[in-house]
């Protein structure tokens, strides 16, 4: 079977030749230990511009980021293919540097109104979340008339010519996703909003919240459809609804505010024989009624740390949508030996892979993994992943 | 303005309407400020005890502090003033060097106003040396850290040591919380004590400061 095939296999719920492996994404420091480390970082390149460029360098190098993305996104894919994964996600990041060095940090926002830090993480972008802006409803307006308009425009043009490249470097070795990470749907909101104003707005006014949700929503359908037409199959819908002890909100209300925005998401995507997996972190096991009802093909994360069983999960939805996750980036792929990172993997698919529907993951990504844990993890499935069973 | 209603204010979350509710208590009835502070502190336990079971989820509980912040803008003065202001423990909260999340952070450190503390809230991306300065000049007996990151559980080891080094180590006690850690690893890392969440932290501070 080609990756491809392995993995919507697993998310038809059925078994492949072999439990497919797959990667959220390989931080750009490791992708460097993979492959060679490229001539000139992203910071060096950024310094350059910010020296021959002293009074417009964000729009100078605003206008390279669709290029540096995908030169990102395309090493991140390389390395994957490198270390032997069947599937691997890339996505347009929305981000935009801005021309305010407050305390030394280079800023950059978003059309959400987030404010990110760009981390440098051995040379290389980390965008990291700081605060929302959109704090009132006129501000929201903005926002709003910014995504139903030219943003859109923009971010779907980009989104087709950002996968059309990549894939086609990498179709024949790898399966290549597509991402909104950083940009899904309730983060997008909640974080944009800065959490204070979105508790208190969800608190007082429930529709506006499921508004911005679906303005949102249709935003992501427009850069997905974008996707499509560039060949894309399979989406992986960043999420983050649940923290280490729970979900963000009740699953009622989650169904009140969001599973209709999802709603608009999933239909479009299935609606052109698209798949369609929700990430999120945390503790979930609430949340997968509301998962499969949003109608989601698999589940992705699964994490340990905050606890989740992996059995329960299994038993409780296994049958209805494909599970993608549980191997730990808090200890086992950080420090853990390689008899560790088997026994986690052994474990998942003794667990998760019986009848199909599983796909090995790490439940997260962050620079700190180790790389030599991940080649574990792939070896690992490769070694106790191929159907039938025998453990 | 009766007690039970700041305490149903709080429980139902109407931030909007609790600085007036305080003031009419204060201003207009004369209430005394710790009378006021025990209601809001009534609504807080009630809502601690709706989160613990799964009545109210994270975002209720966000927004509880922010309503508790608002009385406390109110009530803070009125006590200050108040001749039984009396001294309370202090307990210095921060986010590791390197990590910026704050929710679980901000929450404790409403949590623990609540419950009759002085918090010490230092922000995130706080250095090792400046939490020791902040001991230093504070007195503080116990210390709270967040870290959300695997990449920064090692300030953790960071403060512990910055402490040793300062001699007071053995006079702070120090709990810390977030997603990558659990009581074991909180302890190798150099802590005395791990919370889950912040309402648990609460609890777990109360036990300590008593001890």
């Amino acid at each position: 079977m080609s990756c491809r095939e392995r993995v919507l296999e697993a998310l038809n719920l059925e078994e492949p030749d072999r439990v497919p492996c797959h990667l959220i994404l390989i931080d750009a420091n490791n992708v460097d230990k993979i492959l060679e480390k490229p001539p000139m970082s992203d910071f060096d390149l950024l310094e350059q511009y910010k020296r021959e460029n002293p009074d417009n360098w964000p729009e100078e190098i605003n206008n390279l980021i669709e290029s540096v993305e995908t030169s990102i996104f395309s090493r991140c894919v390389e390395a994957a293919v490198e270390i032997g994964l069947d599937c691997m996600q890339v996505g347009i990041v929305p981000v935009e540097f801005i021309d305010d060095q407050s305390e030394g940090k280079n800023l950059m926002k978003d059309m959400f109104g987030r404010i990110w830090e760009a981390r440098n993480n051995e040379g290389n972008f980390n965008p990291y979340y700081l605060y929302g802006t959109t704090n009132s409803i006129e501000k929201w307006e903005i926002v709003k008339d910014n995504l139903e308009g030219p943003v859109t425009k923009k971010y779907t043009n980009m989104a087709k010519k950002f996968y059309r490249r990549i894939n086609k470097r990498h179709k024949d070795k790898i399966f290549v996703a597509v991402t909104n990470d950083l940009a899904g749907v309730f983060e997008s909101a909640s974080q944009g909003m800065g959490i204070t104003y979105y508790s208190r707005m969800l608190h007082k006014d429930p529709n506006f919240i499921k508004e911005v949700h679906e303005v949102i929503a249709r935003f992501t359908v427009d850069c997905y459809m974008s996707y499509m037409d560039a060949g894309a199959e399979l989406f992986i819908e960043s999420g983050d609804l649940a923290y280490k002890t729970g979900p963000m909100m009740s699953p009622k209300k989650f169904t009140e505010v969001l599973l209709p925005a999802y709603r608009i998401i999933t239909e479009a995507v299935h609606e052109r024989g698209g798949k369609i997996v929700l990430h999120t972190d945390g503790q979930v096991t609430p949340l997968l009624d509301f998962v499969v009802n949003c109608g989601f093909d698999g589940l992705q994360s699964l994490e340990p740390t905050a606890g989740v069983d992996l059995a329960l999960v299994k038993k409780k939805v296994g049958d209805k949508i494909c599970l993608m996750g549980n191997i730990d980036v808090a200890n086992t792929l950080v420090y853990g030996t390689k008899e560790d990172v088997y026994n986690e993997v052994k474990y998942a698919i003794k667990t998760a892979g019986p009848g199909g529907g599983f796909i090995v993951s790490a439940a997260n990504m962050h620079p700190g993994v180790n790389v030599p844990n991940l080649r574990w993890m792939v070896e690992a499935t490769k070694k106790y992943g191929e159907y039938p069973l025998k453990i | 303005m009766d007690f039970e209603r700041i305490t149903e204010l709080i429980i139902e979350l109407e931030i909007d309407d609790i600085s007036d509710a305080v003031k009419e208590a204060l201003e207009t009835d004369g209430k005394d400020p710790y009378d006021v502070l025990n209601a809001l502190t009534k609504g807080m336990d009630e809502v601690g005890r709706r989160y613990e079971s799964e009545e109210y989820y994270l975002t209720e509980l966000v927004l509880a502090g922010e309503t508790m912040k608002e009385a406390f803008k109110i009530i803070k003065p009125a006590m200050a003033a108040s001749d039984k202001s009396k001294e309370k423990a202090k307990v210095i909260i921060a986010t590791v060097r390197g990590d910026n999340h704050d929710i679980g952070k901000n929450l404790l450190g409403t949590l623990l106003l609540s419950s009759g503390f002085e918090v010490i809230d230092l922000g995130m991306d706080i250095e090792a040396d400046i939490i020791v300065e902040k001991v230093k000049e504070t007195g503080a007996k116990i210390v709270g850290l967040s870290s959300l990151l695997t990449m920064t559980v090692n300030q953790i080891t960071a403060v512990h040591k910055a402490l040793e080094a300062a001699g007071l180590r053995d006079k702070v006690k120090l709990i810390v919380g977030g997603a990558p850690l659990n009581m074991e690893l909180a302890k190798n890392l150099g802590a005395d004590d791990f919370a889950d969440d912040a309402v648990e932290g609460v609890r777990h501070i109360q036990e300590l400061a008593e001890s």
